[in-house]
């Protein structure tokens, strides 16, 4: 095959050109992410002193502690309906805490609101990994959260122990 | 000269949502547990000790009694157990004191009692313990008068 005629060979290049000016690109952006809103209402702060003590000296501390019932108050806001399902993670951040004092946290009402909650009922000691302590779907105002701290004696020196409980709210698909 | 125009058409989609992308949001509660000091002690017994008689040619006996206790809570380091009288002893006699270490810390032996606090038991570190053991030693020698009288002990747990 001999070398192109040079009218055929403008000819592909205008074709080339064409073809360039004609590409034409589309991308389908996914929709932005609706963020689920959790809130948190609460703390617990705990004195230990001699009045602790079982039965005055020579006895150990009572070792289990336990919050009002309605310590924490959460709410899950902003789903995008009733069929909106989450899921609530729990861990421990700790700033002074000492491991041998062992907290759990159980949700003790289902609060209000469309949709559903499930799950939490029981005491989950708390780590500082999440794990989850409750799911549902929809919006879900006033759950009630009770903690629980049990571990306590007279091996732990005098101090401030201290504790976040974090709670995360994870959009389910 | 003949022209096509072809124009391509490409499509890009996201056909799947990391999980990454799915919302979370975070909410917080502080817990925080204040352990005071805690040392208590307390003591039972009510011991009655009398020399009434010797050896012809001896100096009395000492008496003891060991029927009193005391018990210990503490979350403290390192604290120690003082002992005093309220008063001092007549002369030619002495009352001395000895308390069993309770698990942890170290038990000093007899100490003579004085209205000045004395160690009885040292280095007490983090322990719950009940009913240990108070012997009391009284002394006196001949040269002593008579006499009969009670007595005030203070224990103490201190740092």
């Amino acid at each position: 095959m001999g070398p192109m005629n040079p009218v055929h060979a403008s000819a592909a290049r205008m074709i080339g050109t064409m073809t360039m000016a004609g590409l034409v690109m589309v991308m389908v952006m996914p929709a932005p992410v609706q963020a689920v809103d959790i809130t948190v209402v609460g703390s617990w702060t705990e004195f230990i002193d001699q009045a602790d003590l079982t039965g005055g000296a020579g006895t150990n501390l009572t070792g289990t502690y336990t919050s009002m019932t309605n310590v924490n108050i959460v709410a899950i806001t902003n789903t995008t309906g009733r069929t909106d399902n989450w899921r609530v993670d729990i861990k421990r951040v700790d700033t002074t805490w000492d491991g041998s004092l062992r907290l759990s946290a159980r949700r003790t009402s289902s609060g209000s609101g469309t949709g559903r909650i499930t799950g939490g009922t029981s005491y989950l000691q708390l780590t500082t990994s999440d794990q989850t302590l409750f799911s549902g779907r929809g919006d879900r105002f006033d759950v009630s959260i009770q903690l629980r701290v049990t571990g306590a004696s007279l091996t732990l020196s005098p101090n401030q122990y201290i504790t976040t409980v974090q709670y995360t709210v994870i959009d389910m698909p | 000269m003949n022209r096509v125009i072809r124009p391509i058409l490409i499509v890009l989609v996201l056909s799947s949502f990391p999980a990454g992308l799915f919302a979370a949001e975070i909410g917080t509660s502080a817990v925080t547990f204040n352990l005071q000091q805690i040392s208590e002690i307390s003591v039972t017994g009510s011991p009655t000790l009398t020399i009434s008689s010797a050896v012809a040619g001896q100096q009395p006996q000492p008496v003891t009694d060991a029927t009193s206790r005391y018990a210990i809570s503490t979350n403290g380091t390192n604290t120690r157990i003082t002992a005093s009288i309220d008063r001092e002893m007549p002369v030619h006699t002495s009352l001395e004191i000895r308390l069993a270490a309770p698990g942890s810390g170290t038990s000093l032996g007899y100490v003579t009692l004085s209205p000045t606090p004395a160690d009885v038991v040292t280095g007490i570190s983090h322990v719950a313990s009940g009913s240990r053991t108070v012997t009391y030693r009284f002394s006196a020698t001949t040269a002593a008068e008579v006499f009969s009288a009670s007595y005030t002990v203070t224990f103490t747990l201190t740092d």
